[in-house]
């Protein structure tokens, strides 16, 4: 079952540190570094399992 | 830096925000909670504030973010408490759980965190805190990483001899317009 305070405050979190979060001449993150990052967050939550009970 | 640092801070800044996060978020139910989260995540920035610099982070903090985001901590915290206060007579009294009884349904739906664990209002405390504290360590080791340039900036001032010079003579005639009023005024 999905509940929805992790997902919203997760979520808010993750949004007011991540607006701070730019892409600088030092690391050049490209369009598919993204793309991965996004797929392994995904694949670790998905094996996580539900969130308080992992 | 070595190329090699600067490889590898920002993923694992990134690692260390989510992990912070994910403290934060179990806080009422798992070890830690919003200062040790808040705290993970701060060292997220500081990991990328000494390897790439202030000017070049890719987490960059400004002055701004920084306030607002600590006003926000601060005044929810209070405000969270004062609702206590207010409903109950209680500060900080568990308005989404009311284990007392003693309030209406309707403001316990509202405060209560949507969780299976039954936390009431902790869950919101602990994002608070967190946010207050990932910007305050945050912050104070930004201002420590510029204090190289407030030293600069002050030495600048000192070697400029002729604003000195100029400021010198003005408080000279100053003082001496002042004894000359006192001598009048006496």
């Amino acid at each position: 079952m999905l509940y929805l305070g992790p997902v919203i405050f997760g979520f808010l979190i993750g949004f007011v540190v991540g607006i701070r979060v730019r892409n600088t001449s030092s690391i050049n993150l490209t369009i598919g570094s993204y793309v991965i990052i996004f797929l392994v967050a995904l694949i670790i939550a998905w094996q996580s399992g539900p969130y308080p009970f992992f | 830096m070595s190329p090699i640092l600067k490889l590898f801070a920002f993923p694992c800044a990134f690692i260390l925000v989510c992990f912070g996060v994910m403290t934060i978020l179990g806080g009422h139910i798992t070890p830690g909670g919003g200062f040790q989260g808040g705290a993970m995540i701060a060292a997220g920035v500081i990991l990328c504030v000494i390897v790439y610099g202030v000017e070049k982070s890719p987490i960059n903090f400004s002055h701004d973010f920084i306030s607002a985001i600590e006003s926000i901590g601060a005044m929810g915290y209070i405000s969270l408490g004062l609702v206590g206060l207010f409903t109950t007579g209680f500060f900080l009294y568990n308005v989404g759980t009311d284990f007392y009884n003693i309030l209406p349904q309707y403001i316990v739906n509202i405060f209560h965190y949507q969780d299976p664990t039954n936390a009431g209002i902790v869950p919101y405390f602990n994002i608070l805190v967190g946010f207050k504290v990932f910007v305050g360590l945050s912050a104070v080791v930004i201002a420590f990483s510029q204090f190289d340039k407030i030293k600069e900036h002050v030495s600048d001032k000192e070697d400029e001899p002729n604003n000195n010079d100029s400021k010198s003579d003005m408080d000279n005639k100053n003082t001496n317009g002042n004894k000359d009023s006192l001598n009048i005024g006496d």
